[in-house]
């Protein structure tokens, strides 16, 4: 397809533009790097008590003392979950999803002051239900630990961020529309309502406990597919075109993307209930929306990799590039995981493997995203480039040799243990000697990339601290440095038309 | 595109799954109440099923939920089609079978979880699932010590210890009758006892009244009991 037939428009900013930009850059950057701070340290501690985790499911005596019984295995699985999601991954995107959207609706940001006081609310709140979780109080369902008065102050701050966000929309200069936008508000749509409904049917007084298992199953599954997912979408539909200078292949298709999404996501969840006591059409209805949730990603999978035809060496060269392509590669490798759980019941159910896909979507998807996007924000706010291109690559390998076998192994260790379980002779005594393979290389990549985010956030504080590199030019990965950094404008304008 | 199109598409798209998986099955769930057993149908028991929870399992299963027992540990025994828990549930999964009778076990039914305020059905089975946990020890002194030291029987065990629910002391007059691990290698010492908090003793309530035993109804399209001779006759009414 040519340029011409794709209704996107592409140019070079002017001095005006840019005058703008730098404006509208000012505005967010007290709050964009204090939810990407706090978020950071919230990773280490992720990895941190995600690193013990799954020392303890090889050996299990490992720090197994008294005064630690806040650290057993029980406790500590959903604290190192919770605080990836809510922590580390939920900041991220609110920081990220700000700034592109003041980009992208031209809008200043008029009360920063009031998003860093939600954003302490929010970690407040994480804070309470992470001491809830590892003080013994953990409450019932998946991605639910946290508990109730933890809830309560975050989803109040959740509401005080993105109704920015929002109202930035809602007042855009006529034409500044773009595909990130949908993705974003769509985020800031779905959540809220899964949210609620999950606080209101998981409630102890709802009189079904079933009820409320099956409400908690969908929200679980809703926070990965209809807010983590399109916020990482969106971003890559920011970048991408930025990166390469060209705009979005398709429009089309990314409209196909974006509402097969919306169609199907909303159905997912129960899939996990498959044989529990729920009328059958439920899990299984779950299972199909799961296995179409294919279509979305081949929509935005192609309309990226399209974007992208003839310039896929940039990868080499442009650190945000490299990031969001590792992360495109397992935004597909994790949604393709997730229709096998969805298809073989019988091979995944309640076993690693969920953890696994679990990880590969949080971390190796959406964080890697992230990554991205902070490795192009950061030197825009802060007006200083990343000093060592050394410790980018640090933090992309390691990553790449760390993050991926967390997810592989626990996926494939999860084929065997479901396997396994389904002969009522095998004792639990060879299962576990059996996975402990798997745990291990598990918990090796732990080790990895407690370290790739050690060396990610020392560069991060310095480079926040306005101890970078003073150049025009960004710090790219390979010279020579063939790389426009132009930082193009990106718009669909005319695509209501 | 507007806002307006745009939250009209999310409103359409989104309120269709949210009506038909979540708000619409609250009602049917939410009233199931326990069905009494009708002899003239054919059932072989009377009162009514489920048999009633006390007070003491419900704060044990909070206290379940609130350790993170649900974490590693199922309840759910899935049908043929799902993985093989019809079978291996008749027995005592992973060990030496032939000790143990066959338990009388079924598919867990959605009555199985009246009563809870959270349906136990577990996240993981890291551990074996506890549909009938309650009949893998004999005494509730197994279970406590189990609690203990789970590395006690099996050293592997990745069972998480939960000696927090427990408490050493000093032995005074006649030593506690639910003290756990008098000698050997958890022993306490001279003069000492480790005894169960009212907690550990919750939890071993409710782990103990863990047996999902009770057939179900004929009126819920429970199975006919077997005859004493089996005359193979008419095959049994079709599940609905
Ligand atoms: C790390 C995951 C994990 C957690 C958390 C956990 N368990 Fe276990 N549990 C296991 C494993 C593995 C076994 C099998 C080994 C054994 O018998 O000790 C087991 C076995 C058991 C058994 C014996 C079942 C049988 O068939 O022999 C009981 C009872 C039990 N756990 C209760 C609990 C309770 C109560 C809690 C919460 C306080 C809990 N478990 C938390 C992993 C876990």
């Amino acid at each position: 397809m040519s340029q011409d037939s794709s209704p996107a428009s592409l140019e070079r900013p002017t001095p005006e533009d840019l005058r703008e930009r730098a404006a509208l850059d000012r505005s967010t950057k007290l709050p964009v790097l204090f939810f990407l701070t706090s978020g950071l340290v919230w990773l280490l501690a992720a990895c941190l008590l995600g690193l013990v985790a799954s020392i303890k499911l090889h050996s299990p005596g490992f720090l197994d003392w008294d005064w630690l019984n806040w650290l057993n295995w029980g406790r500590l699985q959903p604290a190192a979950f919770n605080a990836l999601v809510y922590g580390w991954a939920f900041q991220a995107a609110f920081a990220v999803g700000l700034w592109m959207m003041a980009r992208l609706c031209r809008q200043p940001l008029r009360n920063p002051v009031t998003l860093v006081v939600a954003g302490h609310f929010w970690n407040l709140g994480v804070t309470i239900g992470l001491l809830n979780i590892l003080a013994g109080n953990q409450g019932p369902g998946e991605l639910l630990e946290f508990g109730r008065p933890a809830w309560l102050m975050m989803f109040a701050a959740f509401a005080l961020i993105v109704i920015w966000q929002v109202l930035m929309f809602v007042t855009r200069p006529k034409g500044a529309d773009y595909v990130t936008q949908w993705y974003v508000l769509a985020a800031s749509f779905w959540f809220p309502w899964l949210f609620l409904t999950a606080s209101v049917f998981t409630s102890p007084r709802t009189g079904s406990g079933l009820h409320a298992a099956l409400t908690s199953s969908w929200y679980a599954n809703g926070v990965l597919f209809l807010f983590l997912v399109p916020m990482a979408v969106g971003t890559a539909y920011y970048l991408i075109p930025k990166i390469v200078g060209r705009p979005v292949h398709s429009y089309p298709l990314a409209v196909a993307g974006f509402w097969s999404l919306a169609l199907f996501g909303g159905w997912t969840g129960l899939q996990k209930l498959i044989g529990g006591p729920l009328p059958t059409w439920m899990p299984a209805v779950s299972s199909a929306a799961q296995v179409l949730l294919l279509i979305p990603v081949l929509c935005v999978g192609a309309n990226h990799f399209l974007t992208a035809r003839g310039r896929h060496e940039l990868v080499a060269v442009s650190p945000t590039l490299r990031f969001v392509f590792a992360g495109a590669v397992f935004y597909v490798a994790s949604h393709v995981v997730a229709a096998l759980l969805a298809l073989a019941p019988g091979l995944t159910q309640f076993t690693a493997a969920w953890d696994g896909f679990r990880f590969m979507l949080v971390y190796s998807y959406f964080s890697m995203t992230m990554f991205g996007a902070i490795y192009f924000i950061l030197p825009r706010l802060t007006g200083c480039e990343w000093l060592s291109p050394g410790m980018i690559r640090i933090h992309f390998w390691a990553n790449i040799y760390g993050g991926s076998p967390i997810g592989v192994f626990l996926i494939i260790g999860g084929f065997f243990q479901a396997n396994a379980m389904n002969v009522w002779s095998h004792g639990f005594g060879a299962l576990s000697d059996m996975l402990s393979g798997a745990y291990v290389a598990a918990t090796l990549g732990w080790i990895f990339i407690l370290f790739a985010n050690t060396v990610f956030f020392l560069h991060f504080v310095l480079i926040a601290l306005r101890l970078g590199r003073r150049s025009e030019r960004a710090t790219l990965l390979s010279g020579p440095a063939h790389l426009d950094d132009a930082d193009v404008m990106i718009t669909t304008e005319g695509a209501e038309a | 595109m507007s806002l307006k199109s745009l939250l009209l598409g999310l409103l359409a798209t989104f309120a269709a799954p949210w009506l038909l998986l979540i708000v619409r099955p609250y009602g049917s769930l939410a009233s199931l109440a326990p069905v009494a057993y009708n002899e003239e149908a054919g059932d072989e028991t009377k009162g009514f099923f489920p048999p009633t929870r006390s007070a003491d399992q419900a704060r044990g299963q909070q206290i379940y939920f609130a350790q993170g027992c649900a974490q590693c540990h199922t309840q759910v025994i899935r049908p043929q089609y799902v993985g093989g828990d019809g079978d291996e549930f008749k027995r005592n999964w992973g060990e030496a079978q032939e000790a143990l009778a066959p338990k009388r076990t079924r598919q867990t039914s959605p009555y199985d979880y009246l009563g809870e305020s959270f349906a136990a059905i577990g996240q993981r089975r890291n551990g074996p699932d506890l549909a009938n946990g309650g009949f893998r020890f004999a005494t509730r002194q197994q279970f406590l010590e189990h609690l203990y030291a789970p590395q006690a029987r099996h050293e592997w065990s990745s069972c998480p210890p939960q000696r927090h629910l427990f408490k050493t002391r000093v032995i005074q007059g006649q030593p506690s009758r639910m003290a756990v691990f008098s000698q050997g290698k958890y022993a306490p010492g001279e003069g000492l006892e480790i005894v169960p908090s009212t907690e550990a003793l919750d939890l071993v309530d409710y782990l103990l009244a863990l047996r999902r035993n009770a057939p179900l109804p004929i009126s819920l399209g429970g199975e006919k009991p077997a005859p004493a001779a089996p005359a193979a006759s008419a095959p049994a009414a079709p599940a609905k």
